[in-house]
C-alpha cells in the first residue's frame, strides 16, 4: 500500500494554489478582520452591482425589442423559414403570432426604441446598453432562475453575487457584503434560494435576505434593552470569551466569533439607519414613488439598493416577481411596468445625482423572455429562453447602444448570442474580475464562475 | 413476414442469391404494426441466410403509415427507415453512419418524403415522393457497388415507390456516396426515431430481397390474418457472462440526431491509490508510552506522537469530559439523569440513551441530503418522509449492523420477506430532488438518477462520482461509463408515497383515484380541443380538481380520506425488481413520472455525452466501477440494488468500512482520519493514521458491523479523553493537531446549539419521532431541532444561520462560518429571549448573591470560579437576571464542545 501522492496530484495541488490566489487573499483579509478592499485582476469599472432581477420573464417584444413584423403576421403561424431555427424545446409554440399591444418610440440621442410601457426608463436610454440576444435553453422558472443567477439549472453552484464577494470581499464592516431583497413573491415563481446561495463556496459568501419592510432579521434589541445595557452584555461576553480563549492557545474560529459580536453590534446601529427611509427628502421619496401604491414596494427596494451601495454593500439583488404573463399579457405587463418603471428610473437618476452611477453597475434581466406567439387562446405569451433582452447601465457601461439581434419576430437570437455565462462574466468584468481566473478549489477541481466557459461581452463597456 | 424469394443467379456473379433467414414463426401473411416510443427503436431485425457481398441487391417491402403521420409545422414530422448492414446491432442501434437507409424523412423541415441516405442529417438525404397515410406503398430499393468486388463497399442506393416493371432505369431517388462502410449485407431491419410517437402506427409486410428486378416486383400472396403488433421496446437482454464492460477512454463523438452503437473492446483499470487497496488488520503497535494506551486506538496515536516528538495533553477533568461525551454522543449537555464518574459506564449510558440516535441520526441525514419536500420550483411537501428520519434514529439506537443499515437503504423494497421498515429505509434513495414542473421526462428521470448516483457513491464509497457524469474522473480510476453503469442499478425504480403494506383495498382506491382524475382531465382536454386550443393541450392537476362536478369532488375526497388511513412512507420502490406488489399512493405533482411497471421496465440508462440527456449514447448495463473488477450478469440480474448492496458490504470491500469508521471518527473529533470524509479519492486527503483507519475498519467488520463497538473503542481511549490544553512545543511540530496531541474544541452544530439552549432553560420537550413540526410552529416549538420540518429552500432560519446541511447534495462535513448575523439571533431573537427568561426563572428563587454562580454552573456544567461569579453577578446587578442569562448562553464556552 502506498500513501505517497501521485505526480498528478502534486501537479494539481500546485495549480490549485496558484490559481486560487485571488480568492485566497480575500479570505485572509476577511479573517484578519481588516477593512477589506478588492484585489481585482484589472482596473475595475464598478465597485458595486445592483441586479434588478425581473422574475417570471418579461417579454422582449413588448419592452426593448420591437418587431413590427409581428403586426403583419398577427394570428399566423411562425413562418417555416424562422420556425426551423426555433430550438425544439418544450413550450416553444409556433402557432398564432401575436403583435405587441404597445407602441414603440425612439428615445434620446441614441434613438433606442423603448415600449410605451416604460416611459421613465426610456428617459435614461442613452445610459443603457441593451442586449437583445440573450439565449439559453431552460424554459422553466425554477431552473431558469438558477441558470440566470448561478449558471446552471441544478441550483447547486454559487450565485453570481456570491462569486463577486468571494472575489472582492466587502467595502463595509457594518453591513453584509451581499444583500438580496425578494419582492412580489406571489404566484408560482418562488424565489430560488440558489439565486443568492453560496453553492460550494463557504457559507459566509451567501447573500443575506432582507425584507425591505422589516429590515434585517433580529436586528432590533428586545424591549427595554438599551445600547448601554447591551454594551455591558457584550463586554461580559467578551470577558468570558477571552478567558476561555486563553486556555486554548490561538483558535482563529473562536477569535472570529468574538469579532462577530462587534460586527453584530455595528449592524444593530447600521441596519436601522439603513432602513430609515424617512430621512430621505420628500423629493427623493416622491421620485421613487414611495407613497403611491403601485410603486411603493419596488420603490422601497430600489431606494434601499441605492442606500446600501452608498454604504459599501458590494452586491444588491432586487428580485421583483410577477412577470409571468401566460394569460392577459396586456394586464400583466401594464401592472408590472407600472410597479417597476418609475422606481428603476429613479434609481438611475439618484445614482447619477449622488455620483454613484459610474461606480455602480445596474443590471436589468429576467430568467428568460417570452414567445412572440400567443399561448393557447389566453392573450398571453409562454416562456422563451431562445432570445430575450436585458440591459446594463452605470459601472463603465457605454450607454445608448444595442448589442445583438433576434430574428424578425423576436423569437431567436440571431446576432451575437449571449449566454448566461457570458452575462455573468460581463458582470464580473465590470468589477475588475476575469471570470476565468477567479477560482475556488473544490473536489479536486478549480471551479470558476462561468462553468461552461463564459466570455465577457466587452463591447458593453465600449 | 418474410417471403423467400430467390432470383435467378446474376450472370457473372458467383455470389449465391440473397435470401432471408427462415423463421418459422413468421409467414408471408403477417403484417407487422410498429408503434413509436419517441426514441430510437430497432424492433425488427432480420438476417440473411448468408452474408451477401455481390454487386447488386434489391430489397422491397410494403409500407402503410396507418396512423399518426404528422408533418411540420404541426409537429416535427416523421422518421422511419429500413437499414441494411453487416451487423445486427441491438434495439437502439441506429445503423446510420455509412450504412444504407431507405425510408421516410422530413424534407426541408416541411413535409415527409421517402428518401435514401448513407449518413444522417446535413443534406445527406436524397428525397423521393411524399408520404401520405391514406394507403400502402410498395417501397423498392437497389443497393449496388460502383466498383464490383467482394471487398468493395456498397455505395449506391436507388429508390422506387410503386414501380412498374419498366421503371428500372427511372428510380425516383438515387444517391452515390464515398461514405459507405458496408461491403457485405448480413442484417436488415426497421428502425424508428424520436419523431415516432406512441400513437403512430406503421404497418410493414412483404420484406424481401433479391438480386433481380423482376423477382423483387413479383407480388406477395394476399394477407388476411390480422396484424401482429410488435410492441416496443423489447426488454433488454441480461448482461452475458462474456460481455465485457466498455473501456474508460471511449467517447461518443458529437452526437446528435442519430446514435452510434459501439462494441467496446475490453479494458482493465488498475490503481495504486491507497483507498482501493485491501483492508488488512495491522498489528497494534508497541509504544514507549505504554501507560497511555487504554484502547488499541491509543497505541496507533501514540506511535505517531512518538514519531513526531509530540507529547499528549493531560487528561481532561471530569466535568469537561462528561460534557464533551454528552455533547458528542447526544448533542445535549445533560442527556442522562446522572453522570457516572466511571466514564466507561457513562459511555454505555449515553449509547443507551435515545438522544444518541437523534444526534447521530442527524449526522447521517446530512450525508443522505434528506429533506421533506421535492425541491426545485414547486417544492411540494413530502408528508410521509419523516418515517425515514425515524428509521435512521431507530437504526442508530438499536445498533443496526452497518451492512444491514446500508442494504436496507439501497434495496429495502427488494429484500424478502417484506417488512415495512425496509421499505421506509429506501427513503435514502427517495430523498433525491424531484422536479414536478418538468415536461421532459428524460431530463426529469435523469435528474433523479444523477442525484441518487452522486449521493450513494459519496455516502458509502466516499467517492466523488459526480465528476464522471460528464467526463472520465480527472483523478480517480472512475470512468464516465462507470457512472452510467452505476446508474443502471437504480433505473427501474423511483420515489413515491408507498403504502406500507401490500393491500388490494389500497390498490383499488389508488386506481379509483386515478380513474376519476384522468376521466375529468380527458374531458377537460377534449373540451379545450373543441375550443380550438392548439396541441399539446395540457391540464394541470389543480385545474382538474377545479373542473370536477360536485359529485366527483365528493367522491374524490372520499377516496382520499380512505387512502389517508393507510400508513405510507416517501420511499423508493421498483415494481419491476421488488418481489412485493406494493401500492404507490398519489402524491400531488404537476407532471409526475409514470409509476407503472411497464414504463419502468422499459427505462434504459444510456451513456450520455457530456452528461446531456439530449445526447444519449449506447445502453449502459448495471455494474460497479470497473476498477473493482468485472460485474457478472447473474450477480445483478434479478434484484439489481440488492446485488449492489451485497457487493458494497462484502467483507473485503476496500472502501465501505473505511468510509464508515472515518465518519464515526469525524463525529467524535470533528475531523476524520481522512479529513475529506466524502472524498477518499486522489483529490482527497490521505489518512493521518492509515493503519488506525484500517484497524478500525477491520474491527467494524469483525464485530458484525457494530457502530456502537467503534464508539466504545473511541470513548474509552486516552486520545478522546485528552484535555484541550495548548502546548507551544507541540504546536511547533504539528500546528494543525493532525496527530491528535490534544482535544480540538469545536463549535456545536446549529441543532445542538438550539437543543442545548432548550435543555438548559428547562424547556426541552424530549418526545421522540413522529411527523415534523410544521414551519409555522418552528419558532414556538420546544422539541429537538431534528424534528423541525425540513423543507428545501425553507430550512429553519437558525439551522441555516449556523451552517446546517443544505439538503440538496450529500453533506459529509459541515462548515463553521462566523457572521454578524449569528449574534443577532443569539441575542435578540424571540426564541432566545424566551429561553433566557425561562433560564432566569430557574434561578430566580435563589439568593441573589448566588444567582450568578448558579447560572454559570447550570450553563457550563462545572463549578464556577470566583472571577467568573463576580463578573456575572455584576452584570445581573447592572442589567437583569434575564440579560445575564442571555449573556451566558452567548459565550463561547456554552456553544463549544469542550
Amino acid at each position: 500500500m502506498s500513501f505517497s501522492p501521485s505526480r498528478r496530484r502534486l501537479l494539481s495541488t500546485g495549480l490549485g494554489l496558484g490559481a486560487s490566489s485571488l480568492g485566497l487573499r480575500t479570505l485572509l483579509a476577511e479573517e484578519s478582520g481588516s477593512l477589506l478592499s478588492g484585489h481585482p485582476h484589472f482596473a475595475p469599472r464598478a465597485k458595486s452591482v445592483i441586479f434588478l432581477f425581473m422574475s417570471g420573464g418579461p417579454s422582449q417584444v413588448d419592452t426593448f425589442d420591437p418587431k413590427p413584423e409581428l403586426a403583419k403576421l398577427e394570428g399566423k403561424d411562425v413562418p417555416d423559414s424562422l420556425a426551423k431555427h426555433v430550438p425544439r424545446i418544450q413550450r416553444a409554440g409556433l402557432k398564432n403570432l401575436m403583435a405587441s399591444p404597445w407602441e414603440f418610440q425612439q428615445h434620446g440621442n441614441s434613438g433606442i426604441p423603448v415600449s410605451e410601457l416604460l416611459p421613465h426608463t426610456a428617459e435614461h436610454v442613452d445610459d443603457l446598453c441593451v442586449i437583445r440576444s440573450m439565449q439559453h435553453r431552460n424554459p422553466v422558472h425554477g431552473p431558469g432562475e438558477c441558470v440566470a443567477l448561478t449558471g446552471t439549472g441544478a441550483g447547486d453552484r454559487p450565485s453570481i453575487g456570491a462569486w463577486s464577494i468571494y472575489g472582492l470581499g466587502s467595502e463595509t464592516r457594518n453591513l453584509p457584503a451581499f444583500v438580496t431583497m425578494n419582492l412580489h413573491n406571489d404566484g408560482m415563481q418562488f424565489p430560488q434560494a440558489a439565486g443568492w446561495g453560496p453553492g460550494f463556496l463557504p457559507p459566509r459568501f451567501q447573500g443575506t435576505v432582507v425584507d425591505p419592510e422589516k429590515g434585517i432579521r433580529d436586528v432590533a434589541m428586545p424591549q427595554g434593552i438599551t445600547d448601554d445595557r447591551r454594551r455591558r452584555q457584550l463586554s461580559a461576553i467578551d470577558w468570558f470569551n477571552r478567558r476561555h480563549l486563553s486556555d486554548l492557545g490561538t483558535h482563529p474560529e473562536i477569535e472570529a466569533r468574538i469579532r462577530s459580536y462587534e460586527m453584530a453590534f455595528r449592524l444593530q446601529t447600521a441596519a436601522p439607519e439603513l432602513f430609515a427611509l424617512e430621512r430621505e427628502s420628500d423629493a427623493t421619496r416622491a421620485m421613487y414613488g414611495l407613497d403611491t401604491s403601485p410603486t411603493k414596494q419596488s420603490g422601497r427596494g430600489c431606494l434601499l439598493a441605492r442606500r446600501m451601495v452608498e454604504r459599501g454593500v458590494r452586491f444588491v439583488q432586487v428580485r421583483i416577481g410577477g412577470w409571468d404573463a401566460h394569460g392577459n399579457l396586456k394586464g400583466n405587463h401594464e401592472r408590472m411596468c407600472g410597479i417597476t418603471d418609475r422606481p428603476i428610473a429613479a434609481l438611475l437618476t439618484d445614482l447619477k445625482q449622488r455620483g454613484l452611477f459610474d461606480s455602480t453597475l445596474v443590471v436589468w434581466a429576467g430568467e428568460f423572455g417570452r414567445t412572440p406567439t400567443m399561448e393557447g387562446k389566453a392573450n398571453g405569451r409562454d416562456h422563451s429562453p431562445a432570445g430575450y433582452s436585458v440591459w446594463f447601465a452605470g459601472g463603465g457601461v457605454k450607454g445608448g447602444q444595442i448589442i445583438g439581434e433576434t430574428d424578425p419576430i423576436g423569437y431567436v437570437a440571431t446576432e451575437r448570442p449571449v449566454s448566461p455565462h457570458d452575462f455573468h462574466a460581463t458582470i464580473l468584468h465590470s468589477l475588475g474580475i476575469d471570470a476565468n481566473r477567479l477560482t475556488y478549489h473544490h473536489h479536486g477541481r478549480d471551479e470558476v464562475p462561468t462553468v461552461f466557459g463564459g466570455k465577457a461581452v466587452t463591447e458593453v463597456f465600449g | 413476414m418474410l417471403l423467400l424469394l430467390t432470383g435467378p443467379l446474376a450472370g457473372a456473379a458467383e455470389e449465391a442469391a440473397p435470401r432471408l433467414q427462415e423463421n418459422e414463426e413468421e409467414g408471408a401473411s403477417v403484417v407487422y404494426e410498429i408503434r413509436g416510443t419517441e426514441g430510437r427503436q430497432n424492433p425488427l431485425r432480420h438476417s440473411l441466410a448468408e452474408p451477401f457481398s455481390g454487386d447488386t441487391l434489391f430489397v422491397r417491402f410494403s409500407l402503410h403509415y396507418a396512423g399518426g403521420l404528422d408533418a411540420p409545422p404541426e409537429d416535427e414530422g416523421e422518421f422511419f427507415v429500413l437499414w441494411l448492414d453487416s451487423t445486427e446491432g441491438n434495439d437502439r442501434s441506429t445503423h446510420s453512419g455509412g450504412v444504407p437507409n431507405l425510408g421516410i424523412h422530413v424534407q426541408n423541415g416541411t413535409d415527409n418524403h421517402f428518401m435514401v441516405r448513407f449518413a444522417s442529417g446535413g443534406g445527406n438525404e436524397i428525397y423521393g415522393p411524399p408520404v401520405t397515410s391514406d394507403r400502402e406503398f410498395l417501397v423498392v430499393g437497389r443497393l449496388a457497388k460502383s466498383n464490383p468486388g467482394k471487398d468493395q463497399p456498397f455505395d449506391q442506393l436507388a429508390l422506387w415507390i410503386d414501380p412498374e416493371p419498366d421503371d428500372l432505369e427511372n428510380p425516383q431517388a438515387g444517391i452515390s456516396t464515398d461514405q459507405s462502410r458496408v461491403e457485405a449485407i448480413r442484417w436488415l431491419g426497421f428502425s424508428t426515431g424520436a419523431k415516432t410517437e406512441a400513437e403512430d402506427r406503421i404497418r410493414v409486410r412483404d420484406l424481401a430481397v433479391s438480386n433481380d428486378w423482376k423477382t423483387i416486383l413479383s407480388p406477395a400472396p394476399p394477407t388476411e390474418a390480422p396484424p401482429t403488433t410488435v410492441s416496443l421496446p423489447r426488454p433488454v437482454e441480461a448482461l452475458a457472462d462474456s460481455e465485457i464492460p466498455p473501456p474508460p477512454a471511449y467517447r461518443v463523438p458529437d452526437p446528435p440526431a442519430e446514435i452510434a452503437e459501439v462494441d467496446p473492446p475490453p479494458a482493465s483499470i488498475t490503481t495504486d491509490h491507497w483507498a482501493f487497496q485491501p483492508v488488512r488488520r495491522p498489528p497494534v503497535p508497541k509504544v514507549r508510552n505504554a501507560d497511555w494506551v487504554r484502547s488499541p486506538i491509543d497505541a496507533f496515536v501514540a506511535r505517531e506522537h512518538e514519531a513526531r516528538g509530540l507529547s499528549p495533553a493531560p487528561p481532561a477533568d471530569s466535568a469537561t469530559l462528561a460534557r464533551r461525551m454528552a455533547l458528542v454522543m447526544t448533542g445535549l449537555p445533560f442527556p442522562v439523569e446522572t453522570v457516572s464518574q466511571d466514564f466507561d459506564a457513562y459511555a454505555d449510558a449515553l449509547l443507551d440513551s435515545p438522544s444518541y440516535g437523534e444526534r447521530w441520526g442527524r449526522h447521517w441525514l446530512d450525508v443522505a441530503r434528506w429533506a421533506e419536500s421535492n425541491g426545485h420550483q414547486h417544492n411540494r411537501d413530502r408528508l410521509h418522509a419523516w418515517r425515514y428520519r425515524d428509521w435512521v434514529v431507530q437504526a442508530f439506537n438499536e445498533d443496526k449492523p452497518y451492512d444491514a443499515f446500508l442494504r436496507e437503504q439501497i434495496a429495502g423494497d427488494e429484500i424478502e420477506p417484506f417488512a415495512p421498515e425496509n421499505v421506509i429505509a429506501t427513503g435514502f434513495l427517495a430523498a433525491a430532488r424531484y422536479s414536478g414542473n418538468e415536461l421532459d421526462k428524460e431530463i426529469q428521470r435523469n435528474d433523479i438518477l444523477v442525484d441518487i448516483v452522486n449521493t450513494t457513491s459519496k455516502a458509502f464509497l466516499g467517492l466523488t462520482m459526480e465528476c464522471a457524469q460528464c467526463h472520465d474522473h480527472f483523478f480517480d480510476p472512475l470512468t464516465q461509463w462507470d457512472y452510467y453503469r452505476m446508474m443502471a442499478f437504480f433505473a427501474q425504480g423511483q420515489p413515491g408515497d408507498v403504502v406500507l403494506e401490500p393491500s388490494d383495498t389500497a390498490g383499488d382506491l389508488v386506481e379509483k383515484h386515478w380513474g376519476l382524475f384522468e376521466n375529468v382531465r380527458d374531458r377537460m382536454i377534449e373540451s379545450k380541443r373543441a375550443n380550438g386550443i392548439p396541441e399539446p393541450v395540457l391540464v394541470i392537476p389543480k385545474s382538474v380538481n377545479g373542473g370536477m362536478t360536485a359529485a366527483e369532488k365528493m367522491k374524490f375526497a372520499e377516496i382520499g380520506q380512505q387512502l389517508d388511513r393507510f400508513p405510507k412512507a416517501w420511499a423508493f420502490y421498483s415494481p419491476v425488481t421488488s418481489p412485493h406488489p406494493l401500492v404507490v399512493a398519489p402524491h400531488e405533482m404537476r407532471w409526475p413520472l409514470p409509476f407503472q411497471a411497464e414504463s419502468l421496465e422499459s427505462v434504459q440508462v444510456r451513456y450520455l455525452d457530456r452528461g446531456d440527456p439530449a445526447a444519449p449514447g449506447p445502453v449502459a448495463r448495471a455494474g460497479w466501477p470497473q476498477v473493482f473488477g468485472p460485474t457478472r450478469a447473474e450477480q445483478v440480474a434479478e434484484h439489481p440494488r440488492l446485488s449492489f448492496a451485497t457487493w458494497l458490504t462484502h467483507s473485503e470491500h476496500p472502501l465501505t468500512a473505511r468510509v464508515w469508521v472515518n465518519r464515526i471518527w469525524q463525529g467524535h473529533f470533528g475531523r476524520g482520519l481522512v479529513s475529506t470524509s466524502g472524498d477518499f479519492g486522489e483529490a482527497g486527503t490521505p489518512p493521518s493514521h492509515p493503519e488506525l483507519l484500517d484497524w478500525l475498519a477491520r474491527e467494524l467488520i469483525d464485530s458484525g458491523w457494530s457502530t456502537k463497538h467503534i464508539h466504545r473503542l473511541i470513548l474509552r481511549s486516552h486520545t478522546f479523553r485528552q484535555s484541550s490544553q495548548f502546548s507551544a512545543a507541540n504546536a511547533d511540530r504539528d500546528p494543525d493537531n493532525a496527530a491528535l496531541w490534544r482535544w480540538q474544541p469545536r463549535r456545536l452544530e446549529a441543532e445542538a446549539i438550539r437543543d442545548s439552549v432548550l435543555q438548559i432553560a428547562g424547556m426541552l420537550d424530549s418526545e421522540i419521532g413522529g411527523p415534523s413540526i410544521p414551519r409555522e410552529q418552528a419558532d414556538s416549538s420546544r422539541r429537538r431541532s431534528l424534528y423541525l420540518q425540513q423543507k428545501r429552500d425553507r430550512l429553519p432560519h437558525q439551522q441555516m444561520l449556523f451552517d446546517g446541511a443544505g439538503a440538496v447534495t450529500s453533506c459529509s462535513q459541515r462548515g463553521t462560518s462566523t457572521t454578524g448575523l449569528q449574534p443577532l439571533w443569539m441575542l435578540n431573537s424571540e426564541f432566545m429571549q424566551g429561553m433566557a427568561t425561562a433560564l432566569a426563572n430557574r434561578v430566580e428563587a435563589t439568593d441573589p448573591d448566588r444567582q450568578g454562580q448558579l447560572l454559570l454552573e447550570m450553563a457550563y456544567g462545572r463549578s464556577a470560579e470566583e472571577p467568573e461569579i463576580e463578573t456575572l453577578t455584576d452584570l445581573i446587578r447592572s442589567t437583569s437576571l434575564e440579560e445575564a442569562a442571555t449573556t451566558i448562553l452567548n459565550t463561547n464556552e456554552f456553544v463549544y464542545v469542550p
